[in-house]
């Protein structure tokens, strides 16, 4: 279907750039995103995303907003705590874009949910603030061939990789679960550090639903935010990854 | 005791010859990180890290868990 009149002028930006034109606009207002955590990385991620036009975006956090989120959640209010972010996040995503779909998902991924609420989604961004949930999300993706974006920050520093399962570096292939911290207290992080991360996932995000320009894959970024270093490491696949390998 | 240089996180540094990335992971302080260790681009198993001995010019990578969100 042709754009309308109202989205040629709401996603003019887009339409001028040879990258991605009506095709591609018309490409994204088809696309459906799953984000997994509606907290620092996931607010700027589906900020993003919904202004992007994605026209289905899934939001799943299993907690309400609290004031110490504020400083850095920016999907939040302060007339928004107390109640779920999933609810926050669709009053304050539908209030930019009201017709982009926002799916709200009240609850935690689990192995027994995944399968059933990746299988509609055709990219995952990680935006989960624990290792728990990164590992899981890391096994699930893989079992359900979803590309995805995984994500992490602490203190001043953050770091990003793109996955692309079964053809990529994973994020167990790096990160191997007998040295992650689990229950570790977070450290921080400064308010707008989730912001340079969240967005990068929303860029590859918006990469990968158009099929232009390189994925982030088999390469972590790091971001040192008090030296305002980015650096690219590559990785190559573990020929043993017990995810990715089977 | 003669020293080799590596690339240790961008920056070119000096360690003893023979040294394992346990011993590096030591002399970088980082032994009671969690980290994970790239060597030339292969990600070195936290089993394999003593028998793991790194050579002149390696380029070692040493990636923190950040786990926040």
């Amino acid at each position: 279907m042709p754009l309308s009149v109202e989205q040629k002028a709401r996603y003019a930006r887009h339409l001028m750039l040879p990258e991605i034109g009506e095709e591609g606009q018309v490409k994204l207002l088809h696309s459906k995103v799953l984000v997994i955590g509606a907290g620092g990385l996931g607010s700027p991620a589906a900020f993003y995303l919904a202004a992007a036009g994605v026209g289905t975006i899934g939001i799943m956090d299993g907690d309400t907003v609290d004031l110490s989120n504020l400083q850095r959640q920016i999907m939040h209010t302060t007339a928004s705590v107390g109640t779920l972010k999933t609810v926050s996040a669709k009053t304050t995503l539908e209030a930019l874009d009201p017709s982009i779909r926002i799916e709200p998902y009240p609850f935690r991924l689990t192995v027994e949910n995944a399968p059933g609420i990746l299988a509609s989604y055709d990219f995952v961004i990680d935006a989960t603030d624990n290792f728990e949930s990164k590992f899981l999300i890391a096994r699930a993706c893989h079992e359900a061939g979803k590309p995805w974006s995984h994500a992490g920050i602490s203190s001043f520093h953050g770091q990003t990789m793109t996955v692309l399962p079964g053809q990529t570096a994973c994020y167990r292939c790096v990160f191997h679960e007998d040295g992650a911290p689990f229950g570790a207290t977070p450290q921080g992080p400064v308010g707008a550090l989730p912001g340079v991360i969240g967005s990068i996932q929303a860029i590859e995000a918006i990469k990968y639903l158009l099929g232009i320009g390189k994925p982030l894959t088999d390469a972590l970024l790091t971001f040192d935010a008090l030296n305002m270093a980015f650096r690219k490491v590559a990785v190559r696949r573990d020929p043993e990854c017990p995810v990715c390998s089977c | 005791m003669k020293m080799i240089t590596i690339t240790l996180n961008g920056e070119r540094t000096g360690i003893p010859e023979g040294s394992s990335v346990l011993d590096l992971l030591s002399i970088a302080g980082a032994d009671r990180k969690q980290v994970a260790v790239v060597v030339n681009e292969t990600i070195i198993r936290p089993a394999d890290r003593s028998a793991t001995t790194l050579k002149e010019n390696d380029q070692v990578d040493l990636l923190v868990f950040a786990g926040g969100g």
